[in-house]
């Protein structure tokens, strides 16, 4: 991969509803072949974003490219492209009364690699009804749906936004599953916008959170484990140990304190010289972004 | 614009093709009716045909396209340039179509009355045009309630009001109390300045469709 080839690129987006300023010059790389992860707190602006990426929406300011060209009407960038969004069962000012059909047959329509066969097969695995109407399923089934049409899309750059939402525990464990089977497979870039982050863990090689309309942070996800770490013990000595390295949290519970410290690049963490009074231990993604997310004042 | 154009044509001329069987259905289910309650051919000459096929249904499919379906193939990424230029298409497609549903049910009618074809080639120019014209009112309509919601229906609510009085207002002009059909042959009759008007009008609906709503739809 050579400059911006195949890159998905947003330079200093700005988006405004009214006086409410979204986002606020999101600068974001997405390359190729990897499965990231955007995670971001409610009505953060994540689901405007992707919108704006996948050239669905207009930005205020700022540019989107693909592969080095605009996306922004652009048929050659967009046809690249497959944006998921959550489906719903109200459409205009009544039910949606369409079928899972219906979404398919546009689907094969409209993305010019929509692979059937593999609709058909993911339909049978979720266990689908093609002629139900979306207004009479539950959420897990919307997801589902959502998910058939990200997956068989088979488009070079994927994103699903919240694709488990409503998906009991097996469907979940299934969805992961079938994501990274296809991501072996086909090499594809996926992005996932999703709240049940722990589960996702394992599958996102890259973490990027979006808080206070611009991205904070983007990372390789297995670094972004490894440089925090919670430190417990005593006060006294949790603070000594930690003075040196930077705290995204801490409580304490009497005399006794965990702090939660991120390294920097290439620091260390030794606290050889503290032996059984302190205890070190890792810290999982979900409570990494709360912790980088917790607005002044709210309680943790 | 070729391929995308090409796809949104596709799934677009499915929907017509859907309402287009419908239309049929419901024009073949009234001629039925009305026969069954004494109507004879005369009288359905024009009435059902024209309010259901030309205006409606041709209204309401676009409506729904730009109100729903736009949203659902703007949602997969494509152009919005590719869809409005597969709208026009369709536009069209619907335009010859149901021109020629008219045109042929037409000159059966007036085969079973007079017992002779009249090939009245006005008929499906008129036809057309007021699927156009139905179409660009539907197209803009349905932008109108995308964007603005409630508002936009009720205006769609008023529209169709405003239409439905214009056709009293022709059916008030039957010539005879007899004769309670909405005469086609007053449509054909329309002079080249109203065809031209109602044109002209359907073009600045695409025209403001476009400039106005479609280039800022906001994809939900």
């Amino acid at each position: 991969m050579t400059g911006t080839q195949n890159c998905l690129i947003c330079e200093k987006v700005v988006k405004s509803f009214g006086k409410n300023t979204v986002l606020k010059g999101v600068d974001l790389t997405i390359e190729p072949g990897k499965i990231y992860g955007l995670i971001g707190r409610n009505g953060i602006g994540k689901t405007t974003l992707l919108s704006i990426m996948t050239g669905q929406n207009t930005c205020d300011s700022g540019s989107v490219t693909y592969g080095g060209m605009r996306v922004w009407e652009n048929e050659k960038a967009t046809s690249q492209i497959c944006f998921s969004r959550e489906l719903s069962p109200t459409i205009l000012f009544g039910q949606n009364t369409m079928r899972v059909k219906e979404y398919f047959r546009m689907a094969s329509c409209y993305y010019p690699a929509w692979d059937a066969a593999y609709a058909k097969q993911l339909t049978k695995e979720f266990g689908l009804d093609l002629k139900k109407k979306v207004c009479k399923m539950n959420k897990g089934m919307m997801s589902m749906v959502t998910i058939t049409l990200a997956l068989a899309s088979r488009a070079p750059v994927t994103i699903l936004d919240e694709p488990v939402a409503g998906l009991d525990v097996y469907m979940r464990d299934r969805f992961y599953d079938l994501l990274l089977k296809d991501y072996e497979e086909t090499g594809r870039t996926f992005i996932l916008s999703t709240h049940i982050i722990e589960e996702a863990a394992n599958l996102l090689e890259e973490t990027i959170i979006l808080n206070d309309g611009v991205i904070t942070l983007k990372e390789n996800t297995q670094e972004l484990i490894d440089s925090c770490r919670y430190i417990s013990g005593l006060a006294e000595t949790v603070e000594r140990a930690a003075s040196g390295f930077q705290q995204i949290h801490e409580e304490s519970l009497g005399r006794s304190k965990t702090v939660c410290v991120r390294l920097r690049p290439g620091q260390q963490l030794d606290l050889s010289a503290y032996g059984n009074e302190l205890t070190v231990s890792p810290v999982p993604l979900q409570k990494i972004f709360v912790y980088l997310t917790k607005r002044q004042g709210e309680a943790v | 614009m070729g391929s995308y154009t090409i796809r949104n044509a596709r799934y677009m001329l499915y929907l017509l093709a859907r309402s287009f069987l419908i239309s049929v259905a419901v024009l073949l289910a009234l001629s039925l009716y009305w026969g069954m309650l004494g109507s004879g051919p005369s009288e359905m000459s024009g009435q059902p045909f024209f309010i259901l096929i030309a205006v409606l249904v041709p209204l309401m499919l676009c409506y729904q396209n730009t109100a729903v379906y736009l949203n659902l193939s703007l949602g997969a990424c494509n152009t919005r340039r590719s869809a409005f230029a597969a709208m026009q298409i369709v536009k069209l497609a619907a335009a010859a179509a149901f021109g020629l549903l008219g045109t042929v049910t037409t000159e059966l009618i007036t085969y079973f009355v007079s017992g002779r074809f009249s090939f009245d080639g006005a008929l499906f120019g008129v036809t057309a045009l007021f699927v156009v014209f139905a179409m660009s009112a539907g197209e803009l309509l349905g932008s109108v309630t995308h964007r603005f919601g409630r508002i936009g229906a009720i205006v769609f609510g008023l529209f169709c009001a405003l239409v439905g009085g214009c056709i009293g207002v022709f059916i008030s002009l039957a010539p005879s109390s007899e004769e309670i059909g909405f005469q086609v042959d007053m449509l054909t009759a329309l002079p080249f300045w109203g065809c031209l008007a109602v044109l002209l009008l359907a073009v600045c609906f695409t025209a403001l469709t476009w400039f106005c709503f479609m280039r800022r739809y906001v994809v939900k």
